[in-house]
Formats: structure tokens, sequence, C-alpha cells
């Protein structure tokens, strides 16, 4: 089954795992229970609406995880590593907050993946199984 | 990272956490169970009497608001049995750890299909090691005019051949 994995800038921070701590415990307990559903479901069944490729040049390779939290559209952007099963999210985006997806965020999250793919401990494992 | 057990001392937490993973849970099983019996969604929700529009909204997991109604309705139409329980968080983690949402789920008249078919088989190989026994070192022509016969049909024979 897939596992989900955070990137880390090169100080350790890991905005991810801040976002989701900040939220209430309802809301915590809704996105990881939606979280921990998709990584309990094979690969191939993850689908929409929770679940899509980005279209675009500058978004070859990159899949969206969908969340609806407290009237935000979250949208957790990544790829799926070089390891088998492993979702790796690099980028969120708050469409209430920051508009649609545009350029600049595909370069960050471009920029991200070439470093996983240089580091591959830029990446940790989220939740446990 | 973020440990389960961890998250779930948060009386909140877990139970929101519980309410979700199951309502997802029952929407996938409803799917599984359903794609397993190689229904449509419109033909199951003929069975129900329901539009396609129901079953779409209970396979749906972040619907997550069935009645127990609902539910019973969806086990008749697959001709399954749904059943509910109390169990505590410790064993809650453990079947959501070790209880895949896709395990299959025979009807009602499949299940009696597969028991005759169980039992048609276990007495083929009865009959045929008795049969075997008896006829130890005797060459046996598959006729069905030899010695041995009348309890054993060559068809039998040939069918357990087949099964085993």
């Amino acid at each position: 089954m897939p596992i989900l994995l955070t990137f880390r800038t090169s100080t350790g921070r890991d905005e991810f795992d801040e976002w989701y701590g900040s939220l209430s415990s309802i809301t915590r307990a809704k996105v990881r229970a939606t979280l921990d559903d998709l990584a309990a479901l094979p690969a191939a069944q993850w689908d929409r609406p929770r679940y899509g490729h980005l279209k675009g040049d500058n978004w070859k390779g990159f899949h969206e995880i969908i969340l609806k939290v407290e009237g935000h559209h979250i949208r957790l952007v990544g790829y799926w590593g070089p390891i088998q099963g492993q979702f790796i999210i690099v980028l969120r985006h708050d469409k209430n907050e920051q508009g649609a997806l545009a350029s600049k965020h595909s370069k960050v999250a471009r920029d991200r993946r070439a470093e996983v793919q240089i580091n591959p401990a830029r990446a940790k494992v989220w939740f446990d199984a | 990272m973020r440990k389960l057990a961890d998250e779930l001392k948060d009386k909140v937490f877990r139970h929101v956490y519980a309410v979700t993973r199951v309502g997802q849970r029952i929407a996938h099983r409803i799917k599984a169970i359903r794609e397993g019996q190689d229904l449509t969604q419109g033909a199951f929700g003929e069975r129900m009497g329901k539009k396609q529009s129901v079953v779409t909204r209970l396979e749906d997991p972040d619907y997550g608001k069935f009645s127990l109604r609902s539910l019973h309705e969806a086990a008749a139409a697959l001709d399954v049995v749904l059943w509910v329980d109390f169990i505590s968080f410790d064993e809650f983690q453990r079947r959501l750890r070790t209880e895949p949402h896709d395990a299959p789920v025979l009807s009602y008249e499949a299940e009696q299909l597969a028991n005759a078919r169980s039992a048609r088989t276990a007495a083929l190989i009865e009959n045929a090691s008795s049969w075997a026994a008896m006829t130890q070192g005797v060459h046996f022509p598959f006729t069905d005019d030899v010695a041995g016969a009348e309890t054993v049909k060559r068809r039998d024979i040939l069918e357990f051949r087949r099964a085993a």
C-alpha cells in the first residue's frame, strides 16, 4: 500500500506537518482519516475527487491529493518516488488563499523534487501505517 | 512521524477519526461487494429500489451519512448481512491494519452453491478413495460395466481427477 512522505527543508522544517498540527482536533482527524484511507487503497484505486494528475508541461509527473478543510480547497502536490508506493508531497496549495496553481508553484515543486532526488533523506514518512 | 496511537489520545480526535474511517470503509465495502457480484451501480440501485445517484452517494468515501436502514437495504440488495458491533480503539486499529476493504463476501445463493460444490467434491474424493482401496493392484479400465463400478461412475472418477 502507498506511503505518504513529506518534503523537509534543509533545516529539517516540515511545513506540511506544521500545517497539520495547526488544525483543530476535529479537522486534523478528518484530514488524517482521509489520508490514511487513501494510503490503505492500492495506488491504482486513487482517483477523483480525492486524487488527480496535474496537467501541463510544468507539472509533468506531478499529482495532487485534494482535501476540503474547513471550507478551504487544499491540494497536496506530490509525485511517485523511485521506491514503489512512495508518494512524496512537496507542495501544499490553498486555492482559497493562493488562487489557482501557477508556474511559480510548479517551480517550487520541481525544485523540491530535484532536492529529494539528490538527497532522499529530505523526504520523511508522514504517518505511521 | 505522526503516530496514530499518539493522536488517538485526544478524545475529540479519536471519535471524529473513527466516524470518518468507518464511513469511508462502508463506502469501499459496498463498492467492492457490488463489483464482486458484477453489478453495475444502476443494477444495484434497481435491486434497492433506488436511483443510481443514491448508490453513487453510498459509495462516496467522503459522504459518511449512512442510516442503519439504508445499510440494511444495501445488504439485502447484495444478499449479505450487515453486521454492526462495538469495539475498542485497539481492536479498531488492528482491523484497519489487517482487514482489507475489498475482502470478498459471497451472497447467500453464491455461498449455497459453493457449499454444494464443496460437499460434492468431498463425496467424490471419499468415493474414489474407497474405490481405489477396493481395487488396489487390479487393472481397472474406465468403463461402466466392470466390477466395482456400480458405486463409482466413470464420470465421477473423471470429475474427481479434474478436481484433484
